[in-house]
């Protein structure tokens, strides 16, 4: 679906980013090659996503989606921690496969910042909620996908991913270094969030699972989507 | 008035990034302290005084944060201001601890001035270019979420003239608002097959057919475009050649005042940061000034 020109200016972008962030790490530059390392590792799915051969309705198929876990986002905002956005990833994945659950998070992270504030935050949650929308997309092919101790090990895995990114931001910024006991400080004083977003991606993937992959696999089957 | 919505994006967002660059990788006082000064600046002129000091007191809640959480978990330094359980609570650590509150200060308020200055919709005509699909995606998941409210609307007081929304009992109640939004998305699905088809009738993905959205290009924007690169070859010399590295531990305030070379290059990086103030300023005092008083 694309030229060969934006191809090798993609290639040639990620590669000097790369080089940059290499450049960052030799300096101890942490607080700038940290989020350009989670960026840079959101690229490849972007790029894939480009050069993939598919049609405008699998593209509006994952608008849609991506719509809901934003919207799931503002709705829920007043609650910390209380957001149906990785149920929402995850089931994403589990129905359009793993690259579609990737876009779907990243997406969702990039689009709800508009709402609640830009930042360097911001590749950190869009690799995580991507990762776990990838991860779930693993699973859109076997007999597992339907399976209650996967979706439970998904929502944990997901509520674990965000806090571990996010604190390592916050670890980074703070001290502009990776000091281990710091991030572990973190982790431990962040803990009572990872609970909560891991039973609140528990709870909606409960009460969502089945309504949403309903529907999904309706919409598949009808227009022959995702193939 | 918004200065930048007169320039194309792209010159807009390479000055944002560079900025952002230089104050993520700023480490020494002097190099940060007229960042975070432009920073503050580049805000008030944006959205006004008044309300760039409302955001003070979460400032200085962060600040101390920041600062906290580096005099208890950084235990290096010579400085030692007192003990806790036994680990030494340094100067050098709650110095450096502030200097980190500041940056990350700093580019909270240059994200903040990014944003005003590139909305969303124009942020995303610069990847539609290069990556047309995903700024696709982006632009028609923001329009479906004033089509979801609508399509809500139109859900629940269709089923409220059947009588559904009428039931009684809370549990009842909550039930028929969750399967209002399970019709919703049923719909909104549906919906979007339609609008995939409707593109498709409109030639997307035909070879040849651009989805990039052009925005136009002037010589201001050249102007600008060569200023900054002028400028941030002098202002990354020092992240390049380690010049400008600054270590708190040791503490050694007498490193404090750059000499002469680095001062210049350290000016040139606050240049970057100071030129969209002032064309700001001149925008909005000028607003300011035309603005009939009758």
């Amino acid at each position: 679906m694309t030229n060969a020109r934006t191809r090798v200016f993609l290639l040639a972008f990620g590669g000097v980013l790369v080089l940059f962030d290499a450049f960052l790490w030799f300096r101890g530059q942490y607080r700038l090659a940290f989020p350009l390392l989670a960026f840079l590792l959101t690229l490849p799915a972007l790029i894939a996503f480009e050069w993939r051969r598919s049609g405008a309705r699998e593209l509006a198929a994952i608008a849609v989606m991506t719509g809901i876990s934003v919207i799931g986002r503002v709705i829920f905002a007043p609650l910390p921690g209380f957001k149906p956005v990785s149920a929402v990833v995850i089931l994403t994945g589990l129905s359009f496969g793993p690259l579609a659950g990737f876009i779907t998070g990243a997406a969702t992270a990039l689009l709800s910042n508009f709402f609640f504030g830009q930042g360097p935050w911001t590749a950190f949650q869009m690799l995580a909620w991507g990762t776990v929308g990838l991860l779930a997309g693993l699973f859109s092919r076997t007999r597992l996908r339907k399976n209650p101790v996967v979706l439970g090990l998904l929502g944990v895995i997901g509520g674990v991913l965000f806090s571990a990114l996010t604190d390592l931001w916050t670890t980074v910024a703070a001290t502009g270094t990776l000091l281990p006991a710091a991030y572990l400080t973190f982790l431990i004083s962040g803990l009572p969030f990872t609970v909560l977003y891991a039973v609140s991606n528990v709870l909606f993937l409960v009460i969502l699972t089945r309504p949403i992959l309903r529907k999904t696999d309706r919409l598949k089957q009808k227009y022959g989507l995702f193939t | 008035m918004i200065y930048a919505d007169r320039l194309h994006p792209l010159t807009v967002f390479l000055f944002y990034s560079s900025i952002l660059i230089l104050t993520m990788t700023a480490t020494h006082p002097a190099a940060l302290l007229p960042l975070f000064v432009s920073a503050v600046l580049l805000r008030g002129v944006q959205i006004g005084a008044k309300r760039t000091l409302a955001g003070t007191l979460v400032a200085l809640l962060l600040l101390l944060t920041v600062t906290a959480i580096n005099l208890f978990l950084v235990h290096r330094g010579a400085k030692i201001l007192f003990f806790l359980n036994g680990r030494p609570v340094t100067l050098e650590a709650g110095l450096a601890g502030l200097s980190s509150g500041v940056m990350i200060l700093t580019v909270i308020l240059f994200c903040a001035c990014l944003s005003r200055s590139l909305p969303g919709d124009r942020l995303l005509s610069l990847f539609s270019r290069r990556l047309p699909r995903f700024a696709l995606l982006l632009r028609m998941a923001i329009g479906f979420l004033p089509r979801f409210r609508l399509r809500y609307r139109e859900i629940s007081e269709a089923r409220g003239a059947l009588g559904v929304a009428s039931e009684k009992g809370m549990i009842r109640k909550i039930k028929a608002r969750l399967s209002d939004l399970s019709i919703l998305m049923t719909l909104m699905l549906e919906e979007s097959m339609d609008r995939a088809d409707g593109m498709r009738a409109r030639g997307y993905g035909l070879p040849g057919a651009t989805r990039a959205v052009t925005e136009p290009k002037s010589r201001r924007d050249a102007v600008l475009a060569v200023l900054l690169i002028l400028l941030l070859v002098p202002a990354l010399y020092p992240l390049f050649s380690g010049r400008g590295d600054w270590n708190w531990y040791p503490l050694d305030f007498s490193a404090l005042i750059p000499d002469l070379s680095l001062a210049l290059f350290f000016a040139a990086g606050t240049a970057i940061a100071v030129l969209p103030v002032i064309l700001e300023g001149k925008e909005t005092l000028k607003w300011h000034i035309l603005r009939s008083r009758i």
